[in-house]
């Protein structure tokens, strides 16, 4: 992984009828985890898939390395991006590995087919998120949390320099919240950059060097978990007054 | 941890298959029909057609009509499977998107006002393409004018142009004589009689390119048939790969049903066919659909000619008359609604 493997956007902003996005800036170096954190609808996913170059900015630029994210060819971005989205797809008819094979699909020669380093690839990325045994299952018929599972061992596969996880803990057992975050400090501690989307404030809390508190597009406030989770701007953010009341996600 | 059947193996598996059916399915063909030929009689002497009938029935009558099957419903097949991956519907097929409302509202017209020259070999052909591919574009432009190319909206705007234009269909029929209206009638049933050598090398020349860029597309195919939001994330430009996609589908469609009329359910039966066997892989599913829809219409000409011979079915009624068990067949299976 180069050292200037960083993800860098300034002054995003993004929306249909209305904006969704206001002035976003972050940066994201290797070995960093900054999590994203905001009421429904505050524009958590929005930003994660313009980082992804999923979306394009209406204005600013996002920068991987440099260049910008929607100008990386498809075997450029799957080094340097992972993405987890929101929402599992139907995938009726395709078999678990055949999911997993796709995150490796750009790194293929134009016309070529999967041989033995990717299979292992696949075996090694399924061993990590502990689904191995789900290899050859039809995708559609797993639980929720499996595909969830499945989909972050896709975004795993290829080894990228960046992961940009949409609320990944969504429908996963406790037992495997606590896997999940131990895979992911193994993955931080290696270098790469974890961008994470979540409801979950103990994992904010357990994992995250930063964190960004998105309130309606905006920036609400950002910096170390520590100081920035104080129960007034969850108030704030999650539009109630529980947290001062000694609530806790 | 074994690797499980790799989508290579099981693409090599389904066209071994599929080209031995299209094989097997071209040797019988041009031998049966109103009067069975014997291959013997038929290589005696294969060149002297006025003194050998067997010769000049094998290739100047049933050869290019077999042959003719064989292009539209490989073509047909591919078609369909496209269509069904990036609308992401399985009943789509290669007519979801009006190209037979625009094909046979063009061929309609040159059979009510041009009846001299719908003869022609290359006029009503001419006049279908052209009505399809103008249909394919106006779903195109609608779509992109109301919020781009996801797959419901092309499927709106391809089912709002198949009522519009279905309507027009109508009215030119209403204001068509005897004669005509049964010409028309008999060319939305299909029909494969007018089949030539030159037809078929135009047929040929005008198809075989959009094949070899169609099958390249397998690997965009899966990710698109997973959503616009899982391609784009691997790098594809989903808009892009869709209109791309669907144009060249709608060629291949507007060229089948130019020279065969809407021939129905060859592109939903023919890849769900290839699905059972080899899987959802579109590397696997596409060139399994384009040699598997080329066997199964050639097989569908041999029963429709002998089915109840002298007499000739329509071949989309017999292709019809499978399409409606195959699709009970399907829902019936254990694991269609889980999957």
């Amino acid at each position: 992984m180069s050292a200037d493997a960083s993800l860098v956007a300034s002054e995003v902003t993004f929306g249909y009828d209305q904006p969704l996005l206001r002035e976003i800036s972050l940066r994201i170096e290797p070995g960093q985890c900054v999590a994203l954190i905001g009421a429904n609808g505050a524009g958590k996913t929005t930003l994660l898939r313009i980082l992804g170059g999923l979306l394009p900015p209406q204005s600013g630029s996002v920068l991987f390395a440099g260049r910008e994210v929607g100008s990386l060819s498809p075997a450029e971005r799957t080094a340097a991006l992972g993405y987890l989205p929101q929402r599992s797809p139907r995938a009726a008819g395709f078999a678990v590995h055949e999911i997993v094979l796709m995150g490796l699909y750009s790194l293929l020669p134009a016309r070529g087919w999967e041989g033995r380093t990717e299979w292992l690839a696949v075996g090694r990325a399924l061993r990590r998120v502990r689904v191995e045994h789900l290899l050859r299952r039809s995708f559609a018929t797993l639980s929720g949390g499996e595909q969830r599972r499945v989909l972050l061992a896709r975004a795993l596969v290829a080894g990228p320099a960046i992961l940009l996880l949409d609320e990944p803990l969504a429908a996963l057992d406790p037992g495997f919240v606590l896997e999940f975050t131990a895979t992911l400090a193994a993955l931080k501690a290696q270098g790469v950059a974890l961008v994470v989307s979540t409801h979950r404030l103990s994992f904010v809390e357990a994992l995250a060097d930063a964190v960004i508190v998105l309130q309606r597009g905006r920036v609400l406030d950002h910096g170390d978990p520590e100081a920035v989770l104080q129960p007034e701007l969850l108030n704030d953010a999650y539009g109630t007054d529980q947290f001062t009341a000694g609530g806790r996600a | 941890m074994s690797p499980p059947v790799t989508a290579r193996r099981r693409r090599a598996r389904i066209v071994v298959l599929s080209g031995t059916l299209l094989a097997g399915a071209l040797l019988v063909g041009p031998l049966v029909g109103a009067t069975d030929i014997d291959l013997g009689a038929v290589w005696s002497d294969p060149f002297d057609w006025a003194g050998n009938p067997a010769a000049a029935i094998f290739f100047m009558a049933r050869l290019p009509r077999v042959l003719l099957a064989a292009l539209v419903g490989g073509s047909l097949a591919l078609a369909g499977a496209t269509y069904q991956s990036l609308l992401r519907n399985p009943l789509a097929s290669p007519y979801t998107l009006g190209v037979t409302a625009g094909a046979s509202l063009m061929t309609f017209l040159v059979i009510r006002f041009l009846p001299g020259s719908g003869l022609a070999e290359f006029t009503v052909p001419g006049a279908a393409l052209a009505g399809a591919l103008a249909t394919t574009m106006l779903v195109m432009v609608l779509a992109t004018r109301t919020g781009g190319t996801p797959p419901t909206v092309l499927l709106l705007a391809g089912v709002t142009l198949n009522f519009t234009i279905g309507a027009a269909v109508l009215l030119v029929q209403y204001f068509a004589d005897y004669t005509a209206t049964a010409r028309m009638v008999r060319w939305m049933m299909g029909d494969l009689e007018g089949a030539t050598y030159r037809l078929l090398a135009v047929l040929f020349v005008a198809s075989l390119p959009v094949w070899v860029l169609l099958l390249r597309c397998g690997r965009t195919f899966n990710l698109m048939s997973l959503g616009l939001e899982e391609a784009q994330a691997h790098g594809i430009d989903a808009g892009r790969a869709t209109r791309r996609g669907l144009l060249l589908a709608s060629w291949l469609t507007g060229v089948a049903v130019a020279v065969a009329g809407p021939v129905g359910f060859v592109g939903i039966l023919v890849p769900h066919a290839v699905r059972l066997v080899g899987g959802v892989d579109y590397r696997v599913v596409l060139p399994g659909a384009l040699l598997g829809g080329a066997g199964f219409l050639v097989v569908c000409d041999v029963l429709a000619r002998v089915a109840i011979r002298p007499v000739e079915l329509p071949i989309g009624v017999l292709t019809a008359c499978l399409g409606g068990p195959f699709f009970l067949f399907l829902l019936l299976r254990r694991g269609f609604a889980r999957d």
